[in-house]
């Protein structure tokens, strides 16, 4: 198991109860880590199409001069979609929960993972 | 005995009145232009009415015939006394039917007014951005709200300080489209809001009935609370759904 994978298991186990699906994508659409606890659930499917949208919230973020994007929070009637850049931003973190979960202490745990995310992926 | 006398000097509702208040026998010949109509009144109401050469209305006889020439504008009336009605059509009192044929030119003249191009839309642009002011006065650290269409196009923008939020209205509504697109891909439901947070703002945005159009407020990231956020959006969203066009 690679470092990367092992944050993603460990954060796993903190979200345990809601959560849905994890990955680690670059800006070119190409997942580099993930899971998912329901097959038909699969984010790496969708991970091209959510690297568009990560780009298209840092061009908004700059076009309406808001400051530098932070997370991207999309709620469904089923889940909640969390996207939050990585390091100098050439990877997004894609993190499903149920809506059972704290949205605020999710987003609290990401911003905790983010920089070990970075430090994890190789370079 | 026959009086005569034009339209613009007494008007047909006070000459209605008139020969009914008088409870005998009486006709009145109106013309305008190239129509004419004849009504007969007995025992103090209208007993009968014909009209003819108005296309519409073309022997045309009953109250239908009240109703239209109500409305003519201008001509000729003759009144004669003891003069009998050849048929009964009517039976309804005539201050009913001056009622009725008033309230139906009101109605008429109602729906001209909102034919008229370019008066519906700008009544629309007005209640929309009214909406919006509502709104960033419901915002702490409000910067802006648009009201998009799908198509890119602002309908509506409102925005306080120096963002433009009409710069960003054709990314928004890809970003809109994308994450809905995306979401479906996903199978995971259907899309009832987003949140960008920034550095300085938090933005969120929420499709409108139907979902051809989407609401997006920014505001101050330090003084603005995502909650409330979510429940203007919802609460304003539902408003302005019912202000557009389906």
């Amino acid at each position: 198991m690679t470092a990367l994978e092992q944050i993603l298991a460990k954060l796993r186990k903190e979200l345990a109860g809601v959560f849905v699906s994890t990955d680690i994508v670059g800006m070119d659409g190409l997942s580099i880590a993930g899971g998912s606890i329901d097959p038909a659930f699969d984010a790496t499917a969708a991970s091209a199409r959510f690297a568009t949208v990560a780009k298209l919230g840092k061009e908004i973020s700059e076009k309406l001069q808001l400051g530098e994007m932070d997370d991207l929070l999309i709620t469904t009637d089923q889940v909640y979609i969390i996207q939050r850049l990585i390091g100098d931003g050439s990877y997004y973190w894609g993190l499903a929960v149920s809506k059972d979960a704290t949205l605020g202490m999710v987003r609290l745990l990401m911003k905790e993972y983010v920089g070990e995310i970075w430090k994890a992926i190789p370079k | 005995m026959a009086i005569e006398g034009f339209l613009n000097e007494i008007d047909l509702p006070t000459l209605i009145q008139l020969a009914c208040q008088d409870k005998n026998k009486v006709r009145i010949h109106v013309k305008n232009g190239d129509r004419q109509a004849f009504l007969y009144f007995a025992d103090g109401n209208v007993v009968h009415a014909a009209c003819s050469g108005d296309k519409e209305s073309a022997k045309q006889e009953g109250e239908e015939v009240i109703y239209r020439i109500l409305d003519w504008q201008g001509g000729k009336f003759i009144m004669e006394t003891g003069v009998e009605a050849p048929d009964q059509t009517i039976q309804t009192p005539w201050n009913a039917l001056l009622i009725e044929g008033l309230q139906r030119i009101d109605e008429q003249n109602l729906a001209v007014e909102e034919s008229v191009p370019g008066k519906e839309e700008g009544n629309m642009a007005d209640d929309l951005n009214s909406l919006l002011k509502e709104l960033g006065q419901q915002v702490p650290g409000y910067f802006g709200s648009s009201i998009v269409g799908m198509d890119g196009l602002g309908v509506v923008v409102d925005s306080v300080g120096e963002t433009d939020h009409e710069a960003g209205n054709a990314q928004m509504t890809e970003l809109v489209k994308l994450v809905d697109s995306s979401v479906e891909k996903l199978n995971a439901g259907s899309v009832e809001h987003g949140l960008l947070t920034t550095e300085n703002a938090y933005l969120v945005w929420r499709f409108l009935e139907g979902g051809q159009y989407f609401l997006s407020i920014t505001a101050d990231r330090g003084t603005a609370n995502v909650g409330n956020m979510y429940l203007v959006s919802r609460v304003f969203a539902e408003k302005a759904s019912k202000l557009l066009p389906s």
